[in-house]
């Protein structure tokens, strides 16, 4: 098994399984002044009386509305429609074109899908009617997928070894590099700056795994600004067999909508851990909180902003409607009469 | 690889059946079925079913096994220690449940899975995922703890082939 394999699925094994080394009380945002946001409920897809989901992991909407699913336990990937109803499903357990071990995160494009699984050092790619094209070599281990509205794949590698920082590769759907955006300090280390991360604009913006720490970088890596979103030092870390470990994820996910604005979702050290959403302009300022019903390891926002988390251990995706709070706005004119 | 004596081993599934429940959706469960014999218990901790590589590691091992124990009457036997208290119980029961039935559906093998809660099958796979297969000629059984060594198939096989079918003891779970 490779070693980018072996030292992700630890690093994985770690981050589940740790105890929690944060005190007893919770962190707080940093800004008291923020406003809880509501949620309504869209529509739930997935339960124990129908067979439409498992344990799923990954999930990403294109532009049509559709939902594209890995689905871990099912050794699948599935797409649904905007209501729910499974159009198709691909995969079966094993390593050959188009099987899967242990499927993760995804990915898709106007004509891509782009799957991670964690026992195959490759980035698999299917076409959208989910038939499998072929494998990108990973050039280190992924810790986020993502894809730009002209199709590149986006990914934060995190290398293994020591003297190197982590980066966010930008590659052509055959692999090919366009660009690699590095961030991080400490390259001693760079397992430790691993980071889930969206692409807004021209900019990247980190949500560092084991540090308190949210960032935005242009594309030339330059740091345009960074923020501390919880009332906490940075990770800890503790020692095994002299190799520093992480014990806990500080941010879990970060997601994007049309406006530019930030969703963070926190980790253990978070109030409600795996379910509090800590939402911020696009300059960085906290604005407001959501507390999700359900932990959840992922946020997707869709290109109509609906939100999407898990429930029920991946039983369950729910998708919610984000009320903000209203806006003033110009006084609506009165309907004239017939 | 321990010897385990019949009696102890058959005396651990009556008492096992108390506290474990079929799981429904995988093979029937009839009142005929009782007169069925089963040759071996594959034992897997319920954690297993939230973690795709362990269960792919685990079933693999029994699916590259000679065809002769995938016609055998194996069941799997889900160790699941229920919280103490915890208004969630029945949720978490039923979701290993549905994650089972999935996981083996997906890997095409057809065997019952009950869900264990007695802890008295803990003792047999304390260092592991195990296979207890039943010797019918020495009348007890064998621990082999995955994953399986060249050795411990070859040993598997030969039990599975010794002495004509039938071979097993009665189901009583």
């Amino acid at each position: 098994m490779p070693t980018n394999t072996i030292a992700c699925f630890f690093l994985g094994i770690w981050a589940a399984l740790a105890p929690p080394a944060w005190p007893a009380a919770a962190a707080t945002p940093t800004s008291p002044s923020a406003v809880k946001l509501g949620l309504e409920e869209v529509w739930s897809l997935g339960s124990l009386e129908d067979n439409k989901l498992i344990m799923w992991v990954g999930l990403a909407a294109d532009d049509d509305g559709r939902l594209f699913v890995s689905d871990a336990l099912d050794f699948s990937i599935k797409v649904f429609d905007s209501k729910g109803r499974v159009l198709l499903r691909a995969g079966r357990p094993g390593t050959g074109p188009g099987e899967f071990q242990a499927v993760r995160e995804l990915a898709v494009s106007r004509d891509h899908v782009f799957v991670l699984d964690q026992q195959q050092p490759k980035v698999l790619v299917f076409d959208k009617q989910l038939r499998f094209l072929h494998a990108i070599p990973q050039p280190e281990p992924i810790s986020c997928l993502r894809t730009l509205p002209d199709g590149t794949l986006a990914a934060a590698l995190v290398p293994t070894g020591k003297g190197k920082r982590p980066s966010i590769w930008l590659a052509d759907n055959r692999g090919r590099t366009l660009q690699e955006i590095e961030f991080g300090a400490d390259a001693a280390h760079p397992a430790g700056d691993r980071a889930s991360f969206v692409l807004s604009g021209r900019d990247v913006v980190l949500a560092y795994s084991f540090k308190n720490k949210v960032e935005r970088l242009d594309r030339s890596g330059r740091v345009i600004w960074s923020k501390r979103l919880l009332n906490f030092p940075d990770a800890r870390f503790k020692s095994v067999m002299g190799t520093k470990i992480p014990t806990e994820f500080v941010y879990k996910d970060i997601a994007v909508d049309r406006a530019g604005r930030l969703f963070v979702l926190g980790g253990g050290p978070a109030e409600h851990p795996s379910r509090d959403v800590y939402v911020l302009s696009p300059a960085g300022e906290m604005i407001g909180t959501i507390v999700l019903p359900d932990t959840t390891h992922l946020l997707h926002l869709d290109s109509r902003d609906f939100l999407y988390s898990r429930a029920n251990d991946g039983l369950t995706i729910k998708k919610y409607r984000i009320l903000f709070p209203a806006e003033p706005g110009p006084t609506p004119l009165k309907e004239p009469r017939p | 690889m321990n010897i385990i004596p019949a009696a102890w081993l058959a005396a651990s599934l009556v008492l096992a059946a108390a506290g474990s429940s079929p799981i429904a959706g995988t093979r029937p469960q009839e009142a005929g079925q009782a007169a069925r014999t089963v040759c071996g218990w594959l034992l897997l901790d319920a954690d297993a079913f939230s973690c795709s590589p362990c269960i792919s590691r685990d079933l693999g091992f029994i699916r590259d096994m000679p065809a002769d124990l995938l016609r055998a009457n194996l069941w799997i036997v889900v160790l699941y220690n229920p919280p103490q208290s915890n208004a969630d119980e029945a949720l978490r029961r039923r979701l290993i449940s549905r994650r089972a039935d999935a996981v083996l559906k997906a890997f095409h093998l057809d065997f019952p899975v009950v869900i264990d809660t007695t802890e008295k099958w803990r003792g047999f796979s304390a260092a592991g995922p195990a296979l207890v297969v039943f010797d019918s000629v020495t009348r007890s059984a064998r621990t082999f703890v995955l994953p399986f060594s060249p050795d411990d198939r070859e040993a598997i096989r030969k039990i599975l082939h010794r002495g004509d079918q039938p071979h097993g003891v009665p189901n009583r779970l």
